[in-house]
């Protein structure tokens, strides 16, 4: 066994599709930080009124959280991107 | 001295002096992350610091602040018709609804069943509502009477939401005298926070008594609230408010706040004066951008006496439906290092948060306790606050 593979079995993920532009793409994807209105809807996704929590607190709980199927009025949202 | 500390092996010594070190770090660390050196290295806010001139005293007399009656019911509806992501307008409740439970109710049911009786008999038309609705008995409502002085003696009045339940709106206003204050037109306008059910759903009561008043709403209200407008009978000048600071008088401006709201609402309001040689007040209807956006806003954007913020009126959500969670207690510090002199609030503030605003030496004012209101720990219906001479 080669050194880099025996290493490999230790990190997790690694027996994913190794095709480099999928993996940059995906890890680009999961590094975009949120926008201030997905941090709201997705706290409301998890039943949290996002106005009860600092915005520091609100980061933190809806940063694993997968993306809400609502979005906000699409006026808003074009704007805030 | 003994020869063991005399013979201290070289390995010992490296570890204790490597233990040192990295102890000495860290307390350096900690150290310097308090001192004014590390803050300098924070960015600083960029302040715009919008003169919207400056006015002599602005008082407040809180019309309704029991937007509903009986948390779990409100709470327990919100859940079973699938969380806080769920169109207001589906949960079936008055004035929207048409007896086919929980979400299942519609905009277009609703308003069909009473479009004729409003704004004229909104009497009947709960009625009617009621007998379609969810826990029908559960509607009251948020709204308050601001009386502004211009330096020059001129007064001004203005309404902040119009509530909920038509009937209880109804009897509030005539309990403070707004029905004829309405009738005379001597109130000058009518800001919607927000369009959710308890601040502007009783929008037919102000139609009632004067259906022309100017009304001012937030640029993301969905296409039922504006066709509610119409609906309710209004005649008048609508201000859609689409800039984030609108001057309204001297001393006075609207300020607008783009955030998604529980149960599909996009967008809140909130007033902001200028007391000369006092300080900022803000005052809010249910503050959903949450009460540090709502400072932070105000202080990176308007020009204010004494640069000092003075006062606070409303709702500042914190915990709106009386639990208590760690998380909060941030905010209620928070809120504390802006170091407002008055405190009005109530609402959706919770009397838990009031609490613990006066646990901590807050200047909160107290209230009375009168008409369904339920603790002096806040500002109850009835109440009035006074911010400047």
């Amino acid at each position: 066994m080669e050194r880099r593979a025996f290493f490999r079995r230790f990190i997790p993920g690694s027996d994913r599709s190794s095709a480099p532009e999928a993996l940059d793409a995906n890890r680009e994807v999961e590094q975009k930080p949120l926008s201030e209105n997905e941090c709201f809807l997705r706290a409301m996704a998890m039943g949290i009124d996002p106005a009860t929590v600092t915005p520091g607190q609100l980061e933190a709980l809806v940063s694993d959280a997968k993306p809400s199927q609502t979005t906000p009025k699409k006026e808003h949202a074009d704007a805030e991107a | 001295m003994s020869n063991d500390t005399k013979n201290v092996s070289r390995r010992d010594f490296v570890k204790g002096a490597a233990t040192g070190l990295v102890a000495g770090a860290f307390a350096g660390m900690g150290m310097y992350s308090y001192s004014p050196w590390a803050y300098e290295r924070l960015p600083k806010t960029e302040r715009k610091m919008h003169d919207f001139g400056t006015c002599r005293s602005v008082r407040v007399t809180n019309i309704s602040e029991t937007s509903w009656f009986n948390n779990a019911h409100l709470i327990g509806d919100i859940h079973e018709a699938g969380g806080l992501l769920v169109n207001q307008y589906t949960l079936n409740w008055a004035p929207f609804a048409n007896g086919k439970g929980s979400a299942q109710g519609s905009y277009d049911d609703g308003i069909s069943s009473i479009k004729d009786l409003l704004p004229h008999d909104i009497e009947k038309a709960w009625e009617i509502q009621k007998k379609l609705a969810l826990h029908p008995e559960n509607p009251g409502g948020y709204s308050c009477l601001i009386e502004v002085e211009e330096l020059d003696g001129t007064m001004h009045k203005y309404l902040l939401d119009t509530g909920w339940s038509y009937k209880w709106m109804n009897d509030c206003f005539k309990r403070e005298g707004i029905d004829q204050m309405l009738r005379d037109q001597e109130i000058e306008a009518l800001f919607i926070s927000h369009e959710h059910w308890d601040h502007f759903w009783g929008l037919p009561v102000t139609m009632k008594y004067d259906n022309r008043i100017p009304l001012y709403v937030h640029d993301g209200f969905y296409d039922e609230g504006l066709q509610y407008i119409k609906d309710s009978g209004y005649k008048g000048e609508l201000t859609i408010a689409n800039k984030p600071v609108t001057p309204i008088i001297p001393g006075m401006a609207l300020l607008k706040f783009d955030v998604p709201i529980i149960n599909r609402v996009f967008g809140e309001t909130s007033l902001a004066f200028n007391i000369k040689d006092k300080g900022l007040v803000l005052i809010s209807g249910c503050c959903h951008q949450g009460i540090l956006k709502f400072a932070d806003f105000a202080y990176a954007n308007l020009k204010y006496d004494n640069d000092k913020f003075y006062g606070i009126y409303g709702g500042l959500h914190i915990s709106p439906f009386e639990d208590w969670d760690p998380k909060y207690d941030d905010l209620v510090i928070s809120l504390g290092q802006w170091g407002f002199e008055r405190i009005g609030c109530n609402h959706c503030t919770g009397h838990l948060t009031a609490k613990k605003f006066i646990e901590s030496g807050y200047p909160v004012v107290r209230g009375t306790a009168r008409f369904r209101s339920a603790s002096k720990d806040y500002l109850g219906n009835g109440d009035k606050i006074t911010f400047g001479c």
